[in-house]
C-alpha cells in the first residue's frame, strides 16, 4: 500500500511536469524534475505537516525511484555524493553494455567502466555532451546535480549513434550529388555559351550541340538512377518473382552487353561450376538482368584492352552464385565494402570519369530485395564481383 | 581503521584504476583518430589532456603511499596495493604512447600518407581491447582473462611485423618515403609498446590474485 502510495505521487508530479512542459522531449528532463519535486516533498515533509502525508507515511525514495525509472526509455543514472549509483535502470544497462545487475550499489566508474562520464557528471554537464563509447557508438550524456541527500546527482544516458550516421549520410549524399550534378552542368553552361556567342563553322557547331546533348544526358541519367534508387529503398517498385535459368539471364545479358565489350576489344567467357550453372533462380527478370549487366558494364570499364571478363556460374547451397572476373587493376581491401556506396568510385582517373557511380549502388539493393547478397571476393588479380540468387528448387 | 573502511580505500584505488585505464584507452582512440583524419587539432588535444592522466596517476601513487604507511597492509591487500602502483606506472607509460602518436600526427601536418592505414587501426583496436581486457580483468581479480590478455599479445606482435616490413619495403622502393615513412613505423611501435603494457598490467593481475608473477611477455621487441 505504502509502495503504490508512493508511485502513485510519482506519477502525479511526472503528469504534473509533462502538463507543465509539453515540449519537453527529453526524457531526461522529466526525470529530473519528478526527483527534484521527490526530494523538496521528502526533505520539507515536517514543513508542510503531516496532513500532506497522510495516505503516504514512509516514502521510500530510492525503492519509487527504480520502479518509475524502469519505464523510461532514456538511459538514467541517480548517484549519491560518493559517486555511487544508487538506481541504474535497465536502459543504461542496455546503451552502455553492462551486465544490469553489477551497475547497482557500486561507484559510477565500476557500473559504466568509462572515465568520460564520470567526467561529465563532476562537471555537472546540464547540457548535453555527447561521448564517444569505447566501442565507436556515441551517446548524449547529461548530469543534473541536485545537491540532496541522498540523491545527489542525476544522470541521463541516451544513444544517438544511428541518428548522427543518418545525419552524416544525408549530408554526404547532399554534397556528393550537388558534386556530381555540377560537372556536367558547368560542361553543358560552357557549350551553350560558346554557341550563343556564335560558332561559325557549321561543323564545329554541330560537335558541340552533340556534346551539349551527351553532357544532358549524362545528368539525366544521373537524376533518373537517383529517382530509382529512391524507388528502390522505399520500396516502391513492384518485383515479378518467377522462375529464370541462371544460364539464360547470363545469355542475355551477353548480348546487351556485346556491342561494349566488342568496342573496348575485350572477349567475353562464360565458365559453369557444374553443367546448367545450378538451374533455375527465382528472380525478377529485368531486375536480374540490370544487375548482372551493370557488373559486366563495371567489369569491362576497368578492363585492359584485349582482356577477358569471365562470368563464373555455379550452386551454392540454396542459392546459385554469378561471378564477374575481370583482368583491371583490381579493388583495394579497404574499398571493397564501399564500392556498393552511392557516388563511390574506386578511382577516378582509371575510370576516366565515367559512370554514375550510383549502378553498384542500385545493384546491392536489387539483390537485398532478391533475397540474395553481393560482395567484392577476395581473388587476385583483378576484380571479381559475385551476387546470390535463391533457387528456384532446393538442392535434392 | 576499522577493516571495512580499509577495504573501501583499496576498493577507491581500483577505481583509479578503472578510470585511468579509460582514458588511457580513449586518448589511444584520439591518437589514432587524428591519424586517419590527419587532424592536428585533434593531436594537439590528446597531447595537452595526458596531463589529466598523469596528474591521476599521481594522485592515485600517492593514495598508494598514504595507505602502505598508514595500514602496514598484509598477504593479499599489500599485493593488491604494490599492483595499484605497478599498473599505474604502466598506464602513465601508455598514456604517453598515446601522446607519441599525437605528436607525431603534429610532426607530419599534411605530409602524404605513404601507404593506405589498413593493419595500423586493427592493430590500434587489438591493442586497446588488450588495455580494456586487462584493466577488468584486474578489478574482478579474473586470472584467466589475465592469460587470455596475454595471449592476444602474438597477434599485436604479428601485425607490428607486418606494418615493419611494408614499410621497409616502400622506403627500399622509394628513398624519398623514408622520412614519412619512419613516422608511421613510430606510430605503429608506439601502439605495440601499448599492447605490451597490457601484458605487464595482465601479469600483475595474476600476482595480485595468486602472489606469482608470470612472465607473459615473450615479445621480441
Amino acid at each position: 500500500m505504502r509502495h503504490a502510495g508512493g508511485l502513485l505521487v510519482l506519477a502525479g508530479l511526472a503528469a504534473a511536469v509533462v502538463a507543465v512542459a509539453p515540449d519537453a522531449y527529453d526524457w531526461g528532463v522529466v526525470v529530473v524534475a519528478v526527483l527534484l519535486a521527490g526530494l523538496f516533498i521528502v526533505t520539507r515533509r515536517e514543513a508542510l505537516g503531516p496532513a500532506a502525508f497522510t495516505a503516504v507515511p514512509e516514502v521510500d525514495l530510492v525503492g519509487e525511484l527504480r520502479a518509475l525509472l524502469a519505464l523510461v526509455p532514456e538511459g538514467v543514472l541517480v548517484v549519491d555524493p560518493n559517486e555511487n549509483v544508487l538506481v541504474a535502470n535497465a536502459a543504461v544497462a542496455r546503451i552502455l553494455r553492462r551486465p544490469p545487475e553489477t551497475m547497482e550499489g557500486v561507484t559510477l566508474i565500476r557500473a559504466t567502466r568509462d572515465a568520460a562520464l564520470a567526467q561529465v557528471l563532476r562537471e555537472a554537464a546540464a547540457a548535453p555532451r555527447e561521448v564517444a563509447l569505447s566501442d565507436d557508438r556515441l551517446v548524449r550524456v547529461t548530469a543534473t546535480r541536485l545537491g540532496g541527500t541522498p540523491v545527489f546527482a542525476v544522470l541521463t544516458v541516451q544513444d544517438v549513434t544511428a541518428l548522427r550516421n543518418a545525419e552524416r549520410a544525408r549530408s554526404e549524399l547532399v554534397a556528393n550529388v550537388s558534386h556530381e550534378l555540377r560537372t556536367p552542368i558547368a560542361a553543358a553552361r560552357a557549350l551553350a555559351e560558346t554557341l550563343e556567342a556564335g560558332v561559325d563553322e557549321p561543323e564545329q557547331r554541330t560537335r558541340f550541340h552533340a556534346r551539349l546533348t551527351r553532357e544532358l544526358e549524362r545528368l539525366g541519367e544521373i537524376v533518373e538512377r537517383l529517382l530509382r534508387l529512391s524507388r528502390l529503398e522505399s520500396r516502391a517498385e513492384e518485383f515479378d518473382i518467377q522462375p529464370i535459368e541462371v544460364l539464360e539471364l547470363v545469355r542475355v545479358a551477353i548480348t546487351r552487353i556485346r556491342p561494349v565489350a566488342d568496342g573496348a576489344s575485350v572477349t567475353l567467357a562464360v565458365e559453369e561450376e557444374v553443367p546448367g550453372g545450378g538451374g533455375e533462380v527465382l528472380a525478377d527478370r529485368e531486375r536480374a538482368l540490370e544487375v548482372l549487366t551493370n557488373l559486366l558494364d563495371n567489369a569491362l570499364r576497368y578492363s585492359p584492352a584485349e582482356g577477358t571478363v569471365t562470368i563464373v556460374v555455379g550452386p551454392v547451397g540454396h542459392a546459385v552464385r554469378v561471378c564477374v572476373r575481370d583482368e583491371g587493376p583490381g579493388i583495394l581491401p579497404a574499398e571493397r565494402q564501399r564500392i556498393f556506396e552511392r557516388f563511390y568510385t574506386a578511382d577516378r582517373s582509371r575510370t576516366g570519369g565515367v559512370g554514375t557511380g550510383l549502378g553498384l549502388s542500385i545493384a546491392r539493393h536489387i539483390v537485398s530485395r532478391l533475397g540474395g547478397e553481393i560482395w567484392v571476393a577476395d581473388e587476385t588479380p583483378g576484380a571479381t564481383l559475385c551476387f546470390t540468387l535463391p533457387r528456384a528448387h532446393a538442392p535434392s | 581503521m576499522p577493516r571495512e573502511q580499509f577495504q573501501r580505500q583499496i576498493a577507491s584505488l581500483q577505481d583509479g584504476v578503472l578510470e585511468m585505464g579509460s582514458m588511457v584507452e580513449r586518448a589511444v582512440d584520439r591518437a589514432m583518430q587524428a591519424l586517419m583524419d590527419r587532424d592536428v587539432v585533434l593531436a594537439r588535444e590528446v597531447i595537452s589532456d595526458d596531463r589529466e592522466i598523469n596528474a591521476i596517476g599521481f594522485h592515485l601513487q600517492n593514495a598508494c603511499i598514504s595507505l602502505l604507511a598508514q595500514q602496514a597492509p598484509m598477504a593479499g591487500d599489500l599485493r593488491m596495493i604494490v599492483s595499484v602502483t605497478a599498473i599505474m606506472s604502466d598506464l602513465e607509460r601508455m598514456g604517453d604512447h598515446a601522446e607519441g602518436i599525437a605528436r607525431i600526427v603534429v610532426t607530419m601536418q599534411d605530409e602524404p600518407l605513404v601507404k593506405p592505414l589498413i593493419d595500423m587501426p586493427i592493430m590500434a583496436t587489438r591493442a586497446n581491447d588488450m588495455l580494456r581486457s586487462a584493466v577488468h580483468a584486474f578489478i574482478e581479480q579474473d586470472v584467466e582473462a589475465a592469460y587470455r590478455v596475454g595471449a592476444a599479445d602474438d597477434e599485436v606482435d604479428r601485425l607490428y611485423d607486418q606494418i615493419y616490413a611494408d614499410l621497409i619495403q616502400v622506403m627500399i622502393s622509394d628513398p624519398t618515403t623514408i622520412e614519412p615513412s619512419t613516422h608511421l613505423l613510430w606510430v605503429a611501435h608506439n601502439l605495440e609498446r601499448i599492447a605490451d603494457r597490457a601484458t605487464n598490467i595482465a601479469e600483475r593481475t595474476v600476482y595480485s590474485a595468486t602472489g606469482m608473477l608470470p612472465q607473459m611477455d615473450v615479445s621480441s621487441y
